[in-house]
Parts: C-alpha cells; structure tokens; sequence
C-alpha cells in the first residue's frame, strides 16, 4: 500500500443493522466481519453498568434489561429533546449513535491490523440537515475523520454502477431499510452518478411491519387469555415480542405461516400468523412506498426523465415478498433485488476508495505543478480549462498507479463525480405585507447541490445590533408557505457592527454543500465587512456536550 | 383540534396548581427521558413522537407565568369535563347490571374498580340514572299539568307506559290529583297572574334560562325547602357584584321571583301549571290557525289530533284537550257529513212493502188447500203417539215437516219436534255437565272447559245457557288460577324468553284475568332483561344467519315495548329483510346453478356477473364459497380429460411406463413410481412457491400412497433425457428436492429446478424459492 494514499472506510449506519466495508488490493469493495463473525451488526447499543455493549449481544439483553438498552436511535438523529439516562448520565442520539461506529471499527481494526481513522458515512437521502449534521457529529465523536456523508441510495447506486462501469442507465433505488424508505432516482454515467430526485420518509421501515406483528400477537394473545390489558406496557414482554415480531417477518419472507408464542404475566399462547395475514395487517405500509414512488416518478418528469431503466431494491426488508410483487404490479418492472444488506456499505467504500485516490493524484499534481493543494478541488475542470496540463495528469495518474497497485484506468476513474439532490426545501421566516409570519423557501427540494444563494436583508433601525434569522425546512416545493408547514431547524443570529444606518442592506449567503449540509454567512456590502454569525441548532449536539461526549467516547472502549 | 393540556401530560398536580419552576423543569427532563425510551413503542410510538414535538411549546408555556396559569385553569376544567364524559360509560355498565333487576354491593365494588371511582361515586350515578329514567315520566305528567289538575286515570296510564307504580307516579305529581274529571268544581285551581308571568318570561329572557327551576339551577321535582334556601343563597351571590348590568338586575329580581313563587305549595303549583300550559302553547296555536270564521272543519280536526298526539297525548285525550279548547274558544268543531243515510231509508221502505205483499198472497193459498192436509196430519199424530222411541217419533215429525213445509199443520209440527228434542236435550245436558265436573276433578281443566264450550254452543235453552256459563267462568277462574302459578314459577327461574313467553300466553288467555295488572308489571319490569337476551339471542341468530328469526324477534320486543330499545331495534329490521331478500336471490341464483348441471364454467359465470353487480352483500361470502367448490369440479372435470390424453401417449412408450394403480406411473427401467398429472394439471394457472410445491406434495394421497416426496433433478433425467420418455408438455420449471440457504440469516432459499423450454432440451437451473414452479411427486417402491 502506498504511503499516500490513506485507506478510507464506507459505514453503514442503519436504523437496525449497521456494516462497514473496504476496498482490497485488486479495487473490490469487501465487507469486514465483525468481532462476532457477522457480516452486519445490529445498532442496537447495551449500558452494562461500566461498560457498553454493541451487536448481537446487545439485542439478546434487550429482553433481560429493556431500560437499559437503546435500539433504533437513528430514528431519533437531530430530535433535539431525545435523552438517554444511565447511571445519572445523560446521552444524546449523536454519541449512541457514536458507539455503533466505534464498535464497527474496533472490530475492523482488530481484521485488518490497522487503524481506522477515515470514513465515508451514509445516511438515508429523506434525511434533513440536522440529522445529516447529526450523522457527521457521531462520527466526530467516534474520533474519525469523517470525508463525507453520502445518501444511502447513491451508494448503492455506485456499487451497483461499479459492476458495469461502461453501461449509462438511469435507475430507481427503491430502498427500505429497517427504520426508513428512500426512493431515488439516479442517472448512473461512465464518470458520475447524479441524483435526479429523491423522496420517502424516515420513518418508514422494516420496523414498521415488525410493529404491526406486534400489535397483532397482542390482539390475539388478549383473545385468547380474555384479558383486555396492555401487555406492552410490561417493558420485558415489548421487548420480547419486537424481537419474535422481527423473526417471525423474516419466517413469513420464507414461508406461508409461522408459529409464534407469547409469555406474559405466567400466561403462554401459541399462535399461527399466516404471510396472507402478514400481507393484510401491513398493506398500508406497502402503499405509502408506492405512494411516495408515484410522486417521486412525477417529480421526475418536471425534470424531464420520463422513464427509467431498472428498478433496483435495496435494503433487508425488500426481501419481503409482498415488496416485489406489488411493484411489478403497479409498475410493470421486474426489480431486481441487488446485494440487499451490503451495497451500500460497499458503495461507500467505493467512494472512499475514490476519494483517496484523488486525494494521491492532487498530491502528484500539486508537487509537479509546485500549486497549493488547496488550489486543486476539481481535476477535470482543471484540465477542461487548461489550468493543468493533460500530459501533467497522466504522469501523475501513472504514479499512482505504480505506487499503490491499482490500474491506470481505475486511477482515472477516481475522480467520479457525484452530483446530489436536496430532500427538503428550506427556507428563512419572512413577513408578509400583513406583517403575518411566513415561511420563504429559498431553496426547493430536489435541487442540485452544492448551491450558493444570497439574500439582502435590511436592518430596520439605526444601530440595530443584531439580526435573527430563522431556518425553517419543509417538504413541499412551494415557494411561499404557512409557518406551521414548515419545522424550525436553526436560528442565525447577525452580530452587526456598531452604528449602521436603518435600510442598510446585508448580504446573507447561504450555502448547502455536496452533503446538504448548510452555512451561512453574512457580508455588509457597502463597508464589505464581513458579519459574524452566530449559528445554533439545538436539534444538533454541539459545544460543551459535543467536547463532553467526544471525551467520553475517547475513553471507551465498546464490546 | 384543541391540543392536550401540559399540566396533565406532566403529571403535575392542577388543584393547587405547581407553580414551582424547579419541579416543573425536572417533571418536563422525566418526561424526555420517559419519552425517549418509548419512542420506538410499537403501538405508542406515534403518540410518543407527538408528545417530543411539543416540548418546545411545553417549556415554553410552562416558564410564562400567565400562560401556565390559563393552563393550570384548563387543566382543572379538563378534569371536570373527563368525569362527565366517563359517566356514559359508567351508566351503560349500570344499565347491562340493572338487567337481572337490581345492583348488588359487588357489582358497586366491581363498577369502582373498572372506572377507578369510589363506591360513594357510583352510587350517586345509580341514584342519577334513577332520575334520568323520571325525565320522559315527567314530560307526560307536565303535559297534562297543564289543566291544572291530574286524574287518577291518567296516573294509571302514565304509571302502565313507563313500567312504574301508581304510587311512584303521584309522588312526581306536583299538582292536585282528582279521582274523577268531575270532580274538578270543587277544586281552587289558581294559576299564576298572567303578567306575573309574563315578567318571568322577560327575565328569564335576559338571563338566558327557561325557567325558574333553570335559573337557580335545581330539578323540577327537588323539595320547595331546597328551592327556598337556593333562591335566598342566589339573592345573596348577586347582591356581592360590583357589575350593574341588564343581567345583572334581571338576575336580582328572578331571585327575588323565586322567593315568592317557591313560598308555599299553592304558589308553586300555580306556576307549575303556567310552566305546562306555556308548554301546550304551540298546540293552542296550531288549534287558533285551524279555527277559520270560528269554525275547525273536520280533515283539520283530525290533522289536529295528530299533532297533539306527537306532543304525548293519546287519542282520547288529544280529542277531548282540543274539544275543551274549543268550545271555551267558541270554535265550533264540524262534524263529518252523512250524505247517504236518507237514501238508504227510503230503499229500506221499499223492501218491507214488497214483502208484506208477497206474504198476503201466500196466506191466500194456505186457506185453499186446508180440507186435504187435515185428514193427513192426524194420521201422522196417531202413528207418532204409538212409537215408544224419541228419537223414532222425531224421525216421523221431521219427515213430515220436510215434506210439507208450508202445511197448515207444519207449526204444530214442529211444535211437538222441539218437545221431544228438549226432552232429549235435558237428559244429554245432564250428562255433558257430569262428564265436565269429572274432567275439572281429574285436573282435565282444558278439557273440561272446551267439552262446556261445545255445550254453550250446542244449547238454546236460556237456563241452561246460564248454568253453562257459570260452570266455565268457575273452570276459567281455576284455568287463570293454574296458568298463574306456572307463571310465577317460571318468573323466579325461567330464562328471559320463557318468562315473556308465558306472561303474554297468560295476557292472551285471560285478557280479564285476576292477576292480569300483575303480569303485565312483572312485563314492564323486564324490558332490560329482555332487551338483553333480544340482544344477544340476535348476536346467535346473526352468526347462523337466521334473519327471518332476527327480524321476528326484534319486532317481538317492538310489540310489548316503546322505549329506547325498541327505538333501536326498529333500526335493525330493514337490515334484516334485506337480508331475507338477499337469502331469497341466493337460493335462486342456486337453482339457476344446479339446472346446469356440469358446465361449470357457465355457472361460475352466474355467480360472478353477480359478484360484479353486488360486490358486498351478506351473501357475498357463500357466493365466494360456490364459485371455489365448481372452480375444484371444473378442475376435477379438466384433469380428467388431462389424463384420457396422457394415457394415449404412455401407451406409445413401448411399455417403459405403465399405469399402475390408476394415476400412478411406473417406471419399469427404474421402478420409481410417479404421479400421472403433475400440478400444472391438477392446480392449473396456480403458482407453487418451493414451500408450497413441498406442503403439496406432503398431503398427496395419489393412488392411496402418502409418502410422496419432491424428486431429486438426477430422477428427473432419468425419466426425461430418455428415449421413450415421459409424456411433456411444452415449457416447465419441475421443483427438486435440492435446496440450500443463500444468506447466513436464513433471508433467501435458493432450489435446483429441473426445466425446458420446448419439453424436449431439459437442463437444472437454480431458482429463488419464492418464484412459481412444478411439482412432479414421485416415490420409491
């Protein structure tokens, strides 16, 4: 391995299960197994006293210790109010979320014989900015580097793309993870991947249909026994029952009916659950993917693709039978279900793979063009504008090749551009002529990132002090909507200098970059004095939380 | 939708509200905490996240001071209005007790503990339910109040409506009660001055009551001490505002109203009155407009009548409340026209004149032949007074009075037959009353009672007609007696149905009965309890589909009862004729069916255009039933010919493969044994998953073999990759017996399948256990 090239790790994070993969030496994307010999990880974290347990057998001691084990924390990623008590500590989703990381690289680590410090993290595409926030803050907090934080679908995508590099198609990743529904659209070409539009709801997965066996065996366990209590309310029978409901849903993907048993209370009812019965009890859920799929397909046309050329599932619970069939019903596809649990750990790694080897080519080429490394984002353009040489890039693709022993045209292929979309709209608090409070959308869902926008805003008073803008998001992709369409996600408060005039424009810039991640910055255009802005999202953990957290972190070790 | 209230959700107390930051703070970081661990609930999770999303606006409203205190005002409102909302719940249970007739101290502990009340609350309920029952009672007392007096009739009939005692009615009664309408003069009705009256109203206006009642609050039947003390309490509340508005000042003197109304009884029934009449006032109106010149013409009399009836009052009453009205009115009431009567009169006449004159004529010819028939009769009486026999001489007489109707002689004919038949008739009577006294004595009462019937029937001797009667008025009075003590048995242990069944048997039979306002009580008093067995009795009738029983049932308690139930079930007899109908288009689509006879794809059709036209009835699921029971005739039906043509083809196969026993094929080379048809032919256009294809194969009994099993691809070579080989016929996928996991986690199954495309190059392939295959059973010898 050369010495400039670091290796970088694709993790994914999921709702239940979480993987991480690499790229070998001959440029294919391997899952690491973890400590425990399994190829996924369940994120399911276990307070065990003085230590944290993370895996399998963290979820078997759910049904021993229900208040002490977390599950599902994804679903709570950027929830501001989401608290964790263990021995009188508090712990926010972003550092439980942290030790699912660590756990996925302490086992790599101890596979491979090398450190893990540089990660690609992926996150579902629905996910707003406070939870991709949330995501990279986990990461920060687990003591990695985190390069980027891809959307799981254009993941997959890239994986899937990277088995035929040379075929251009555009495909529709329907992905149903354990805890959330992505649909994307995604236009795979030789040298990138664009995201056409995405749509879903993070709060729609393979938990969903768990939830609904639940409900169901505790209808039948209260008909059977006469008695009308909640039997959930009793932490060890939930437990025990999410995890019957999980199996008895990967049976029912199997076979026609499955046997089930309920204890509580010293009572035991066998039952049966039909997949006829599985099939009714969630046919909603089935629906609102096929609802979302609809709109997102007529989305699409506004952007001109009025037809795509595969249709690929992605995710464990797309093993369900039901999810095939009713999609070649409505769409007249056959989807194909690709490398369901592993693809986009593997796409990740693909794109960390990528990411290192440019990262080598840059270095090249900064040393034989004598520029600044900084100076040297884009390659191609680069070349495309003869900022550098062509000649300049194929010494510098040669020597990487030779150093790290990959080929030529794996080398060139690195510098794949992935283009993404924004899954939400999001927009400042404004007011309308009525003085009413709105919600302005500055920039509308489904737009292509990065973007850079800028708004004057002007000061009302004479030495006003400060500013305060309101970040709002929402899923609709109109321009003007009501407050409460839309969630309040940041506040920006403007320091302004001293003494300005009333009606003095400022210049606010907003940028959302590659991982929809924003910034903003604000600028007094007739001084050009750039303007301190102070950013807060409670939603996200931040300053002394965020130190406290990562020092915790550092000092842990997780089984 | 209004949201929840933050006190509750908090759990902090609401009487006296918190108000200390610190423990609202640590009550708003307990419920995060809470919150977070349930978020993922399978069934409260929603509810949950709901509750995460509020806690901003939560702290925000909990840290104001002036919001948390509106909150803490809602809170408490909330709590009050909960406890109204629970108390339907509550008064249904106490009414599904109440069925067996009363409300045991258990059932109080039982009711307590379901709604996490004190006993103390649950009987105020049962005491206020009690009351509840009394609002429809006192809207027909107040209905007739309004004459200012009440007849002992009329709390007859009250009290028989509403399934009360008399005495419990007159208790209710806040006005005098007469024995007798006329008794009326004596009595000094003095009803309330009208402008007395009037000045209430205007008050009562103001304050937006309707009555004085209303206004301080308290039932139209609580005690006149109550009514006094409340009416002084309320004087004394307004006096402490500060605020002299219009309300105000027509609030003070409806008090001071109160205080003299409520003095004595004689006031307070006086308003009473007014208070009822005021009520009759639409009906007076509707009677004023009908009035025209002074004159109701009849249709508007009857139309009348209607109208009084819906306001409660019955026929009669409706009649004479709206002929009293009028005649103190001076309206004068038309009554219906008669035009007929004289023409009738006048053709009656007529007749009679015809008649006289025809009988002059006959008298004539009497006299004519006298001389003849004399000579005649007296032969006749001679022969007579020789026979000894009654029954001899009546034969003669008879003959005699058959031969010559019209003879002069006839009358004294007839005069002698009638002798001798009394003669016979009183030794006959004698023996009918001692065979009647024997059967009453042996318990024989029916028969008893009907042989005296007959008697009654058959004799027209007045005395004995008497005697009869008596003799069966005594044998009722013993019927009535019997019938009653089998009742009463039957009320102490019999079930719902048996109890109604013999008490309107008893109704029926002794519509005078002794006991007859004892009975129909005991039926009053049960209008829960069969309500209840109705109710459930249907829920069976429901489930067998029994319709014609479910509506004849209903209407059975519709018949007895006119209460909140029957209002009910009146509700469920449409739906049942509709089932009735459905069940009659059922039985003749079947008939349609079986005319048929064996082509079944015809008779599918039959049920389906009818699916297509009523896709949900309650024959729905029978139809469904139907169309699966000809789908396996027609599948029976096509397998056979299946297997004619298969039979054609082993026969070419040189004796390689040959059938035995029927639909088993053996294959002399190796001698496994195979199914003739495989599922395409036995299930054809179902698709057979891997699991499917194997639970098949597992109930197979194909030849009366049951250790059928899947192939293995190497067996199917062997019987296909051959020459003669097994009859094929165009593309199959055939299900082997090898199979292997795909993931760790037990995800995917893949199998070896054995298939071709044109049944001629076959080839194993591997196939998702999911997808559809063929299943070709096959089994060792």
């Amino acid at each position: 391995m050369a010495e400039q090239t670091k290796r970088i790790f694709g993790i994914d994070l999921g709702t239940t299960y979480s993987s991480i993969a690499y790229v070998d030496e001959y440029g294919k994307a391997v899952i690491i197994p973890n400590a425990e010999n399994e190829r996924v990880t369940p994120s399911v974290v276990f307070f065990d006293d003085e230590s944290i347990v993370v895996g399998d057998v963290a979820k078997e001691s759910s049904k021993l210790y229900p208040n002490e084990v977390v599950s599902f924390v994804k679903r709570s990623m950027g929830e501001p109010n989401f608290l964790f008590l263990h021995n009188s500590e508090e712990y926010r989703a972003e550092e439980i979320s942290a030790y699912i990381l660590k756990k996925l690289a302490q086992d790599a680590e101890q596979f491979l014989g090398e450190k893990v410090t540089d990660v690609v993290i992926t996150c579902p595409a629905y996910f707003g900015i406070n939870e991709r926030e949330a995501t990279r803050k986990a990461g920060e907090i687990a003591g990695f580097n985190v390069r980027h934080i891809i959307n799981e679908p254009t993941a997959a995508a890239i994986a899937y793309g990277s088995l035929d590099s040379n075929d251009e198609r555009v495909v529709l990743v329907y992905d149903l993870g354990g805890g959330t529904f992505d649909i994307t659209m995604i236009d795979i070409r030789k040298d990138s991947v664009e995201v056409i539009c995405t749509g879903g709801d993070h709060n729609l997965g393979g938990k969903d249909w768990d939830d609904r066996i639940v409900a169901h065996m505790v209808e039948l366990f209260q008909s059977e026994t006469g008695t009308d209590e909640d039997i959930l309310d009793d932490p060890d029978t939930w437990q025990d029952l999410q995890l019957s409901a999980e199996k008895a849903k990967k049976i029912l993907s199997q076979r026609p009916k499955t046997p089930i048993s309920v204890t509580h209370g010293g009572e035991r009812v066998k039952m049966v659950i039909s997949r006829e019965k599985f099939e009714e009890i969630t046919e909603d859920l089935m629906e609102r993917t096929i609802d979302f799929t609809k709109e997102m397909l007529e989305e699409a046309k506004n952007k001109g693709y009025k037809s795509f050329d595969e249709f690929i599932l992605v995710g464990g619970a797309t093993r369900m039978p039901q999810i095939k069939a009713r999609i070649e019903e409505t769409f007249s596809v056959n989807p194909k279900v690709y490398d369901p649990d592993e693809a986009v750990a593997k796409g990740a790694a693909i794109y960390g793979w990528k990411l290192g080897l440019n990262d080598g080519l840059i270095q090249r080429l900064s040393q034989k063009t004598n520029k600044p490394i900084e100076q040297i984002d884009d390659i191609s353009v680069m070349i495309e504008s003869n900022e550098l040489s062509a000649q300049d890039f194929k010494e510098a693709a040669q020597e990487v090749a030779d150093a790290t022993g990959y080929t030529l045209p794996s080398i060139e292929r690195s510098m794949l551009k992935v283009k993404n979309v924004t899954s939400k709209s999001f927009g400042v608090v404004a007011h309308t002529p009525q003085d009413d409070e709105i919600v302005f959308n500055i920039v509308l869902r489904n737009t292509t990132v990065p973007i850079s926008l800028k708004k004057n805003f002007y000061t009302a008073v004479q030495d006003q002090k400060t500013v305060l803008i309101r970040i709002m998001e929402s899923e609709t992709s109109r321009v003007e909507i009501p407050l409460d369409h839309a969630v309040e996600i940041k506040t920006a408060v403007l320091n302004l200098p001293p003494n300005l005039p009333a009606d003095l424009p400022i210049e606010i810039t907003f940028t959302l970059n590659e991982e929809g991640r924003l910034h903003i910055t604000a600028m007094e255009k007739t001084a050009a004095r750039q303007i301190d802005v102070m950013v807060d999202t409670a939603s996200v953990i931040q300053g002394e939380d965020l130190e406290r957290a990562k020092a915790r972190s550092q000092n842990l070790v997780v089984h | 939708m209004q949201r929840e209230n933050y006190y509750i959700i908090l759990e902090l107390s609401v009487d006296p509200p918190e108000n200390d930051r610190e423990v609202i703070e640590k009550a708003i970081q307990n419920k995060k905490i809470e919150w977070s661990r349930l978020r993922n609930h399978p069934t409260k999770g929603l509810q949950i996240q709901k509750y995460i999303n509020m806690i901003p606006d939560i702290q925000f409203v909990m840290q104001d001071d002036k919001l948390r205190a509106e909150e803490a005002l809602a809170a408490a409102e909330f709590i009050e209005s909960g406890r109204e909302n629970k108390i339907s719940e509550i008064d249904s249970h106490i009414d599904i007790l109440m069925g067996k007739g009363y409300i045991s101290k258990e059932d109080i502990i039982r009711l307590a503990e379901i709604h996490g009340l004190s006993q103390g609350d649950i009987n105020e309920r049962i005491a206020s339910k009690k009351n509840a029952k009394y609002v429809r009672v006192d809207q027909f007392i107040n209905l007739r109040m309004g004459k200012g007096y009440i007849s002992e009739d009329e709390v007859i009939k009250i009290a028989k409506k509403n399934g009360m005692t008399p005495e419990e009615i007159r208790n209710r009664i806040r006005c005098p009660i007469v024995k007798d309408d006329k008794d009326i003069d004596h009595l000094k009705i003095q009803p309330l001055d009208k402008s007395i009256e009037k000045a209430i109203t205007d008050n009562l206006k103001v304050v937006g009551k309707t009555s004085l009642y209303n206004f301080l609050g308290l039932a139209e039947t609580c005690e006149l001490k109550q009514l006094q003390e409340k009416a002084g309490k309320k004087k004394k509340e307004l006096a402490t505002i500060g605020k002299k508005d219009a309300v105000l000042t027509a609030s003070v003197t409806l008090a001071g109203q109160c205080q003299t109304i409520f003095k004595t009884n004689e006031t307070r029934i006086a308003y009473d009155v007014s208070l009822a009449r005021a009520k009759l006032a639409a009906l007076d109106s509707d009677i004023n407009i009908a009035a025209i010149n002074k004159k109701i013409r009849h249709e508007y009399f009857d139309a009348l009548i209607n109208k009084a009836m819906e306001y409660g009052m019955d026929k009669d009453e409706a009649s004479s409340y709206i002929q009293t009205y009028c005649q103190n009115k001076k309206y004068r009431i038309e009554k219906k026209p008669e035009k007929k009567r004289f023409r009738l009169m006048i053709a009656a006449a007529s007749v009679l004149l015809v008649l006289i004159i025809v009988a002059g004529f006959m008298a004539f010819s009497k006299i004519h032949h006298r001389n003849v028939i004399e000579s005649e009769y007296q032969d006749l009486i001679k022969k007579v007074d020789a026979e000894r026999a009654p029954d001899q001489k009546l034969l003669l007489l008879k003959k005699y009075v058959t031969t010559n109707a019209n003879s002069e002689y006839a009358a004294d004919a007839r005069n002698r037959i009638s002798q001798i038949e009394l003669q016979i008739n009183s030794t006959e009577f004698g023996k009918i009353l001692q065979q009647a006294d024997q059967l009453v004595q042996a318990q024989k009462l029916d028969e008893g009672f009907t042989l005296l019937n007959q008697a009654l029937e058959k004799t027209s001797e007045p005395e004995n007609k008497k005697i009869i009667s008596q003799r069966i008025k005594n044998v009722s009075e013993l019927i009535e007696k019997r019938d009653f003590e089998e009742l009463s048995a039957v009320s102490l242990k019999g079930d719902a149905d048996q109890k109604i069944e013999i008490y309107k048997k008893y109704l029926t039979t002794h519509p005078n009965g002794k006991n007859k306002a004892e009975v129909q009580a005991l039926i009053d008093k049960m209008s829960d309890e069969y309500f209840i067995y109705v109710s459930k009795t249907l829920a069976s009738y429901e489930q067998s589909e029994q319709w014609e029983d479910c509506a004849r049932l209903c209407q059975s308690y519709i018949d007895i009862y006119d209460n909140s139930h029957s209002d009910q079930l009146k509700q469920l007899i449409p739906k049942y004729q509709e089932n009735i109908r459905n069940e009659k288009i059922y039985d003749a689509l079947v008939d349609k069916v079986n005319r048929l006879g064996t082509d079944y794809k015809a008779a599918i059709q039959i049920f389906k255009d009818y699916l297509a036209a009523y896709p949900k009835t309650s024959i729905t699921e029978k139809i469904n039933k139907n169309i699966d029971r000809l789908n396996g005739l027609m599948s029976v039906q096509n397998s056979n010919q299946a297997a004619y043509n298969l039979r054609l083809q082993f026969a070419k196969t040189k004796g390689r493969f040959v059938e035995k026993p029927e639909g088993v094929i053996v294959d002399t080379k190796t001698g496994l044994m195979w199914c003739m048809l495989d599922s395409t032919i036995i299930k054809p256009g179902v698709c057979f998953t891997y699991e499917e294809g194997k639970s098949y194969t597992e109930v197979l009994t194909t030849g009366g073999f049951s250790d059928w099993r899947l192939p293995t691809p190497q067996e199917l070579a062997e019987i296909y990759k051959t020459d003669p080989a097994f009859p094929a016929t165009g593309k199959t996928s055939y299900w082997t017996s090898e199979s292997y996991s795909g993931y760790s986690d037990g995800w995917q199954i893949q199998v070896t399948t054995f298939s071709s495309e044109d049944s001629i190059h076959w080839e194993t392939a591997k196939k998702n256990a999911l997808e559809c295959g063929v299943v070709r059973p096959v089994r060792n010898p």
